[in-house]
Parts: C-alpha cells; sequence; structure tokens
C-alpha cells in the first residue's frame, strides 16, 4: 500500500513540476526537438508523434465487502501521424497492477485497449480499422477516469453487467453532415472479435456484430445520440446456442457553463435457444459548479436485467458525489453510493479517487 | 406629444448606431498561395475543433491560433464555438483521450501572418487593420467586441 501512495504522489508532482501555463504547442518554442505539455503529452512534431495517457488510483470501501486501494489504470496513448490521411493510435493500459496485495506480474495486466488506425477518405468520410471502443451511448467512448466525474461507472455502461462489449474488434465508417450549421455524425461499424481480438480482460467479447451510431448537434449545448447494435457474444455459445443480441440505446447530452446533465438508456433483447428475453437500464447524471473548482454530481440509475439474471431483481441505484479539479488534467473526486437490490452489480458504499492525465 | 416621441426615436437610433461602432470584425485568412474559394462559419468551427482533419484536395488542415488570452482569439473563439479558449480545453480533454491535439498557437499576429504565408493549408484570423499581400480573406466574421486596441501585429 506504502508503494501504491508513493507511486501516484509520484506521478503527481511529477506532472506538477513540468506543468505550463498553456496545454497548447506553440509553434514558437520549436527550439527544442520534442514538448512536453502537462495533460497533452510529449510531441516530436517531426515525427508527427505524441506519447502521453493517464492514471487513476482509488480507495473503495463498498459496504459488506473488503476495502481496497489500488493503481486502477495506468494507461500509454501513442498518436502517430505518417501522413495527412493517416493516423495511428493506440492505447496500452495496466490495469490493477498495484493493490493492497502487492504488485501484480507487469506483463499479465498489461492490457491493450485500442489499436487503430484512421484513414481519412474525404473531408466528410474516414475508416478505422482495428480495436476501438464500442460507439454504443456516450459514456463509453469517453469513460477514462479523467474525463468522467465519478469514480464508478453508471450500470448499464459498466464491464460487469454491460450487455455489449466495451470494445470492438473490425472496421468502422465515420461521416459527418453539416445540416443547418449543426453537425449529424454517422457511424457504421462491423465486428469480428473472434478472429482480431489481442487480449482482452472485458467480460463480454463480441464473436461477431454490427452497430449504428447517430449525434445531433442541436446547439452547441446540447447533443442528441441514438445507437443500435446487433451481435453473437462468445461467451453465450457454450451454454446458449448462439444467441443474437439487439441492443437500442438513446442518450443526450447538455453542458452549459459548468452545468451538466447527461443520460443514456438501453434496450436489450436476446433471441436463441427458443426462447426472447430482455433487460432495460438508464442513468441520468446532473453536475452543478459549486465554485472553487468543485463540482456536485448527482446520478440516478435504473436497471431491470431479471430476465437475463434470474438472481437479480430491479435495480435502482444513487450517487452523490463531489469532483475537485484544481488543473484540468487533474480530478480527484469522492462520491457514495446507495439503492436498492443493488449489492451484487453496484454496492453500496464510499469511492474515493484520483485521475490524471499526463 | 409628437415631439417628444420624434426625440424618444432619434434617442433610440443613436443608441443602434453608436452600437454598431463598437461591433468589429474579424477576417480569416489564408496564404495566398493556398486559399481556398471560401468557408462557412461550421466549417471553420469544425477545422478548429480538429473534427475535419483535411481539406477537399486532401491536404491536412493547418488551423493557426493566436495565444488564450488575446482579445482576438477570445472574440474568435466566443464567435465561432460560443465559448472563450478556457471552457473549450475540457473539449481538448476529450479530444486528447482520441489521440488528436489542439491547433497550434502563436504569440502575435505577425508571426501568424507569418506562418501563413508559407504553410500550405494554414488557416488564421486578423483584424482588417492587419491585411496585407501575404494573405487572402477567405470568411468575414462579425463580433460584437471592441478590438480596435489589438491593431498592432506584434501584439
Amino acid at each position: 500500500m506504502r508503494k501504491l501512495i508513493a507511486v501516484l504522489i509520484m506521478i503527481v508532482l511529477s506532472a506538477l513540476h513540468c506543468q505550463s501555463a498553456s496545454a497548447e504547442h506553440n509553434v514558437e518554442q520549436a527550439d527544442r526537438w520534442y514538448n512536453y505539455h502537462w495533460g497533452r503529452g510529449v510531441t516530436v512534431p517531426a515525427a508527427n508523434l505524441n506519447i502521453g495517457g493517464y492514471f487513476k488510483g482509488s480507495y473503495n470501501r463498498p459496504e459488506g465487502q473488503r476495502e481496497t486501494l489500488q493503481l486502477d489504470d495506468l494507461s500509454l496513448f501513442i498518436t502517430w501521424t505518417p501522413h495527412a490521411r493517416l493516423r495511428f493510435f493506440s492505447e496500452i493500459e495496466q490495469h490493477n497492477w498495484i493493490n493492497n496485495d502487492g504488485v501484480e506480474n507487469f506483463v499479465d495486466k498489461l492490457n491493450v485497449e485500442r489499436l487503430f488506425v484512421d484513414f481519412l477518405i474525404t473531408d466528410a468520410v474516414s475508416a478505422r480499422f482495428g480495436k476501438f471502443l464500442t460507439p454504443f451511448g456516450r459514456w463509453n467512448v469517453i469513460h477514462s477516469a479523467p474525463l468522467v466525474w465519478t469514480t464508478n461507472r453508471p450500470v448499464v455502461t459498466d464491464n460487469f453487467s454491460s450487455p455489449f462489449a466495451l470494445r470492438a474488434n473490425g472496421l468502422m465508417l465515420n461521416y459527418t453532415h453539416i445540416v443547418n450549421e449543426h453537425n449529424l455524425d454517422v457511424s457504421i461499424y462491423l465486428d469480428n472479435s473472434t478472429n482480431l481480438e489481442p487480449k482482452s480482460f472485458n467480460n463480454v467479447i463480441f464473436d461477431q456484430a454490427a452497430g449504428l451510431r447517430v449525434n445531433y448537434e442541436v446547439t452547441e449545448e446540447l447533443q442528441l445520440g441514438f445507437s443500435y447494435l446487433s451481435y453473437k457474444a462468445l461467451k453465450d455459445q457454450v451454454d446458449q446456442g448462439l444467441p443474437i443480441h439487439h441492443l437500442l440505446g438513446v442518450d443526450f447530452l447538455w453542458q452549459h457553463q459548468g452545468y451538466e446533465l447527461m443520460f443514456e438508456s438501453l434496450y436489450h433483447t436476446l433471441d436463441g435457444a427458443g426462447q426472447k428475453l430482455e433487460e432495460k437500464g438508464m442513468y441520468l447524471q446532473g453536475v452543478v459548479p459549486l465554485g472553487g473548482k468543485v463540482s456536485a454530481v448527482a446520478r440516478y440509475e435504473y436497471f431491470d436485467t431479471k430476465e437475463l439474471e434470474k438472481s437479480l431483481s430491479i435495480s435502482h441505484i444513487g450517487v452523490l458525489g463531489l469532483a475537485w479539479r484544481p488543473y484540468l488534467p487533474l480530478v480527484m473526486k469522492s462520491e457514495y453510493r446507495f439503492g436498492n437490490n443493488n449489492g451484487i452489480i453496484a454496492p453500496s458504499g464510499l469511492f474515493v479517487s484520483v485521475a490524471m492525465f499526463f | 406629444m409628437i415631439l417628444q416621441t420624434i426625440v424618444r426615436f432619434l434617442i433610440f437610433l443613436g443608441v443602434l448606431y453608436s452600437q454598431s461602432l463598437w461591433s468589429d470584425e474579424i477576417l480569416v485568412v489564408m496564404g495566398q498561395a493556398y486559399a481556398i474559394e471560401k468557408i462557412s462559419v461550421k466549417q471553420l468551427a469544425n477545422i478548429y475543433r480538429r473534427k475535419t482533419i483535411i481539406n477537399p484536395t486532401g491536404e491536412r488542415w493547418n488551423p493557426i491560433n493566436l495565444s488564450s488570452n488575446d482579445p482576438l482569439r477570445i472574440a474568435f473563439a466566443q464567435k465561432i464555438f460560443q465559448q472563450p479558449p478556457d471552457v473549450m480545453e475540457a473539449y481538448w480533454n476529450t479530444q486528447y483521450f482520441q489521440g488528436i491535439m489542439p491547433p497550434y498557437s502563436v504569440n502575435s499576429v505577425e508571426a501568424m501572418l507569418r506562418v501563413l504565408e508559407t504553410t500550405p493549408s494554414a488557416i488564421g484570423y486578423i483584424l482588417p487593420c492587419h491585411l496585407d499581400g501575404r494573405v487572402t480573406v477567405v470568411l468575414k466574421l462579425t463580433v460584437s467586441d471592441d478590438l480596435a486596441g489589438s491593431c498592432d501585429p506584434q501584439q
């Protein structure tokens, strides 16, 4: 535990020491072959290369369970743009490498989170090939700890109970169209994880999948989203006769001067083995700035998976917390989670974390 | 009574006129050798958000910013994003997670003009008093700010 605290303190202090006045690279400061800006990584302009990442450490005290102190994520991003139309991106992550039981084997905990190449076909159309975050809903594609307001993910987007794989392996086409001076983004993707997945710790892994994501920017402050996904999952093959899953999701995000409202809903049906089952869930999260770079966060979640998991009832979950962002790349969070029938999927308790882009 | 109404109307017109004096124009410019015909405000916002990465001919856009506390930069950001540059930093946090970096910045309008002149597909913004033969105007933005104090190109 001492090692973990020391590692966290060293990372934060080293970043604070390197803190720059601006997080933007200045053309006129090109006297060095590299630039480092806190929260934007190291850039090597001559090679069109950027190396950065983030970490998250947390203290969790779920009721009725053992308390934990752990380095949840230590993530490294590498972005390389060798050509105007080409961009390579990778995210390699150490997940739960150090915890209060000690230091785990480095290689065992190494995970390829994302690994893809973007090809810009036109100014409005691009193709992505590789392993990428499944563009279902809003949380999953921005899930990194320095970006989100709570230590825990909403249940409908969580690793444990999520009804879809959080990462897809395959091809995605993205199209942006400007409708009356508002962006309409459409993504279509095909997955073949059976043959392409490098390594994953996720509970759900696609066998094959196809999906659609639409996001419309109603105003500069309001975005509406729609997601559809159909897939076969590897975990189902043995005992459920290759059922086909269908997911529908609707979401929105409203942001105004530090206030924020985010909503996601999900409806999941499963055809196979002579029966049709369904589950559904949603969350609504609000953020209110309190001053001093502190924000209050409140979230309500509903999750009904009783048809799929007989041992579970309908869950109602509440989260109340505070998030302090003394600097933009750094956030410290503290939250209390509570609810009904939430003991297995999202236990009540106190959760505290620190996360930072470096 | 009629005279009083006319006087009030004239005062109203005077207020409107004085407000129009305070409004200013920002010119969106590119190097003479690399200029495109026209661009919309939304296309410009997408270029500066790095949402649109390449232009129609396949070259990479090079949007150039002034430093984040420059009044011209603040007025430009307010016009195209409806947000000041410091609020946009949260957006760049999200983009960093996607491997996308914010536009490069320069310390002065003169430095911006030099970069625009020599860099293909570079795009920037100046005031009408900065305009010279090195750049071509591709869009005019009307803003409500008084930017007359920003006319020194070395600023």
